[in-house]
């Protein structure tokens, strides 16, 4: 059934059944992938999909049920299991429906030209990737994971306040896995390329990329347990970030699951350490003109010079402090409630080079790569022990490979613990409605585990 | 869900210019949850994620689309378009069986109640039972988060070869953690459960007890001290300690890294990869347990799979493409997340078998080491075998007796030398719930094992 014709009939079986205001939300994408292996291809994948959630209010509560299944039959029964829902729900908190903004940000993030790279085109570029990582190096066993996919969505929230939004997205992306082998030694490595311009995309220097990370690490060893200065580069820094983002969250203070509760106003991280949140930045490919309940995203620092100034709100956590939405009203999916979530969390680049952060360090370690974020880093207790490599660094000069480490602290600690932020800012592949973003730092130092 | 004659119809356009083989997977599941935060319900969910999925071998490739739109139109659209990207692969058009035949087979998990048709009253006494007891475990209990979850998976999986096959998964899970504070430090501790059960599942669970538990760790944690860092012998507790054995080995011996000979254990069948006194299994035909199916995802019925013996490998877990190319028949083991997936070699129910040693003697016989009493999760590079884990519950174990509890914990290490190098596996098996995430997306999986001593392991501590 066509959306708008759904939507009609959703608004009109809403009010039959006695909601006080309601929502839909409808999200609607195109997938296509390509993966290569030994010059074939292995996996060919085309997607269309689409899903549809329905929020009501009744009594003060807010019910929510969800279909992929857009049939008309199902609206009735849709709309019953959302009136069953806000009967259970008996939270303190409010939670509202937008009325609409006047003003939402412009920006592009729709990119035409993505349409146009054709699918011998996109076949073609796997399999360069593929040949170009067997030719950098005879050490290359397998190119185990290498392909080019893109991605596109468009979203709908229109509710009977009026609210109408609407907005569509998409992104290119390449990336290649490879194994290395040496005298019985096995490392991977892998890169990503993620943007709209196909000609920015360079298979040869991507698989470079890939191999050179891959073939590093063969003489790579463990060193002994100490504590030192611990320097992650750009990527690590934003994966740390990401996993802590969660207590930037007012929702999350408000209920006690974070302990930047009450902390605004107060010194929460080193003075180098400025912190931003915006919906749209020109180097991330996640970019947002407003979130999943409608409020237009904006920028906020979030971390000024170390001083913990806004935590991240949606409509119900600001209603419940007085303060107005920040535009961070995100769903996981349309599945989903409307939680808490960044857009582009970045921490603010400096004009340090990274290069001049190595040369300081007498001895320490620069982290390059990690492993085991979604347990080994606890977001709500700051706690982390991961897995890295990376390189042992002596008065200031990179010595050799590191591996079969771990480096572990608490994320609280090291925000005040970080002497050093470089300007190289990156924008790690998007994670649900946001990017992160981070340029290398120099953490005074950290736990870890070797010999 | 379709009709045959529609099946046939997407079937055939899909091998209309070559390929060995089509498949249709179709999928229609009801879910409902509940997730109550600190004794107040902030978010009830109902939902239908309904879709198509079509695969087409194509030499050792295949091609895989997938919509939500069931129209006879659209299907044969997707299938059309499928299709087109069947390239450099043989002339000559794959039979396709024109008659179905029903895949009969026995359903060995009996369900009472759908857990979507379980009554909303009752989840929310039980949450709040779990809720409570835990704040009522202790003052420094702050926060507590309970979750009921349930879903109804209907599936149908057709083939070009003449499969028919139609099954139903029911999962029904609890999943409790609680926060403990003190000053400006916070630490957490979890317990779940789950089956392959309906409601009755959730209504017969004990969740005071398991409120209980979730607030024992996180306090213990709270007043413990750091775990030390370096290499040492690590008891592993049972049940959710399996997931070293998960990631260890398991993820390895997945056809989705054997076949292309990607995998640490690539070409190791009939050698010793483990310790002589460790025997783990793959079994997804255990009646009711969370990780079991009656059928796969390619429509093939699970079985028990024994992985290794005395530390021999044995078998690998194979789905049909992967199959192909190593020349071995599917042990039952093809799995997706859902219709968005081609499916792939996953594990099921995976378990080590448990062996002669007691726990109190296994502790006894540790002069210094970690007690790993309660584990979280991790991952694996199956290239390299490198993997980690992170400790959720530790004590330091010092002259043979348990000691100071301690948090903070990673253990890391490379898979091949973990296994050899298990020298204690003791008679306290235990399986426990939990989500796999991988290629085919994230599917629910059973880890398990008796208490094991790993002789040395890395730890990664804070001290």
């Amino acid at each position: 059934m066509d959306f708008t014709l759904f939507k009609q009939h959703c608004f009109v079986a809403a009010a039959r059944m006695g909601f006080d205001n309601w929502e839909i939300y409808f999200a609607k994408s195109k997938e296509f992938m390509v993966r290569v292996r030994d010059g074939k291809i292995l996996e060919y994948k085309n997607a269309y999909t689409q899903g549809l959630s329905f929020r009501g209010k009744i009594d003060g509560r807010m019910g929510y049920a969800y279909t992929e299944n857009p049939d008309e039959n199902i609206i009735d029964t849709m709309l019953l299991k959302a009136i069953e829902n806000a009967k259970i729900i008996n939270s303190e908190d409010e939670e509202f429906l937008f009325r609409g903004a006047k003003d939402y940000p412009r920006a592009q993030i729709y990119f035409p030209e993505i349409n146009e790279i054709t699918v011998p085109q996109k076949i073609q570029l796997a399999l360069d990737m593929e040949q170009a990582a067997f030719a950098a190096d005879p050490r290359v066993k397998a190119v185990s994971y290498c392909g080019v996919a893109n991605e596109e969505e468009e979203l709908y929230i229109s509710n009977s306040y009026g609210l109408d939004v609407n907005s569509k997205r998409n992104l290119f992306d390449a990336f290649i896995d490879v194994i290395v082998e040496e005298n019985g030694v096995t490392k991977t490595g892998y890169k990503v390329f993620i943007g709209s311009d196909i000609n920015k995309c360079d298979p040869k220097k991507i698989a470079e990329k890939a191999v050179e990370m891959a073939v590093t690490f063969l003489a790579a060893r463990t060193i002994p347990s100490e504590t030192l200065p611990v320097m992650f580069d750009k990527y690590t820094a934003g994966d740390i970030l990401g996993v802590f983002a969660y207590g930037f969250t007012a929702e999350n203070a408000q209920k006690g699951f974070s302990l930047l509760k009450g902390k605004e106003g107060q010194q929460i991280a080193s003075e180098i350490v400025t912190i931003h949140d915006d919906g749209i930045h020109l180097s991330s490919f996640a970019n947002n003109l407003f979130d999943s309940e409608g409020v237009p995203c904006r920028n906020k620092v979030v971390v000024d010079k170390g001083v913990l100034t806004t935590l991240l709100y949606n409509l119900k956590s600001s209603a419940k402090e007085g303060k107005e939405s920040t535009g961070n009203g995100f769903k996981h999916s349309f599945r989903g409630t409307v939680d808490t979530s960044i857009t582009n969390f970045y921490i603010k680049p400096t004009d340090t080079s990274p290069e001049s952060i190595i040369a300081g360090i007498k001895r320490g370690v620069l982290v390059t790569q990690l492993a085991g974020l979604h347990s080994g880093a606890n977001p709500i207790t700051g706690d982390f022990s991961l897995s890295v490599s990376g390189f042992l660094i002596e008065n200031g000069q990179k010595i050799r490979p590191v591996e079969q480490i771990t480096v572990a602290g608490n994320f609280y600690e090291l925000l005040n613990n970080i002497t050093a932020v470089g300007s190289d800012l990156h924008f790690d592949v998007p994670r649900g409605s946001g990017c992160v973003g981070c340029p290398s730092i120099l953490v005074k130092s950290l736990n870890i585990a070797g010999e | 869900m379709i009709s045959k004659s529609l099946a046939h119809d997407v079937l055939e356009a899909a091998l209309a210019n070559g390929g060995d083989f089509a498949e249709i997977f179709v999928e229609n599941k009801e879910t409902s949850a509940v997730v109550m935060l600190n004794g107040f319900v902030e978010e009830a969910l109902w939902g239908v994620d309904y879709g198509c999925g079509i695969r087409i071998f194509n030499g050792l490739g295949a091609v895989y689309a997938y919509t939500n739109d069931t129209s006879a139109s659209n299907l044969l659209r997707v299938a059309k378009e499928a299709a087109e990207a069947v390239v450099n692969t043989r002339n000559e058009k794959a039979d396709i069986k024109l008659a179905f035949e029903n895949m009969k087979f026995e359903n060995i998990h009996p369900i009472i109640t759908l857990p979507q048709s379980g009554a909303k009253k009752i989840i929310v006494e039980k949450l709040k039972l779990a809720s409570d007891s835990a704040f009522a475990f202790d003052p420094l209990v702050t926060q507590t988060s309970c979750q009921f979850s349930g879903y109804t998976q209907d599936v149908l999986i057709a083939n070009s070869e003449g499969m028919w096959a139609e099954d139903r998964r029911v999962r029904t899970r609890a999943f409790l953690s609680a926060v403990a504070s003190e000053a400006s430090e916070k630490q957490t501790g979890s317990a779940s459960s789950g089956a392959h059960k309906g409601f009755e599942f959730f209504e017969n669970l004990n969740t005071a007890d398991m409120g209980n538990e979730s607030a024992r760790m996180a306090v213990t944690m709270l007043k413990g001290g750091m775990c030390p860092s370096g290499k040492m012998p690590v008891i592993v507790g049972n049940a959710f300690g399996g997931v070293i054995f998960h990631e260890a080995c398991g993820h390895s011996l997945e056809a989705t890294s054997v076949a292309p000979k990607d995998s640490v254990f690539s070409d190791c069948l009939g050698k010793t990869i483990a310790s002589g006194i460790v025997t783990a299994i793959d079994d997804g035909a255990m009646a009711n347990e969370w990780g079991s199916l009656n059928i796969d995802d390619e429509g093939t019925k699970t079985q028990r799979n024994m992985l290794i013996k005395n530390g021999v490998l044995k078998s690998y877990l194979i789905d049909k493409l992967n199959g192909i190319k190593m020349g071995m028949p599917s042990t039952g083991s093809s799995r997706r997340e859902s219709y968005k997936y081609a499916p792939t070699s996953r594990m099921t129910n995976t378990f080590i078998a448990p062996g002669t040693d007691k726990l109190e003697d296994i502790i006894a016989d540790t002069e210094y080491g970690l007690y790993a009493k309660s584990m979280s999760g991790g991952s694996v590079d199956t290239a390299t075998g490198e993997f980690n884990f992170a400790v959720r519950e530790a004590y330091l174990i010092e002259s043979g007796k348990i000691g100071e509890a301690v948090r903070g914990a990673t253990l890391i290490g490379k898979g091949s030398e973990v296994l050899q190098n298990i020298d204690r596996v003791s008679t306290d098996l235990e399986l426990a719930p939990g989500m796999c995430g991988s290629l085919s997306g994230a599917v629910p999986t059973t880890v398990g094992q008796p208490t094991i001593r790993v002789r040395e392991i890395t730890v990664g501590g804070r001290k």
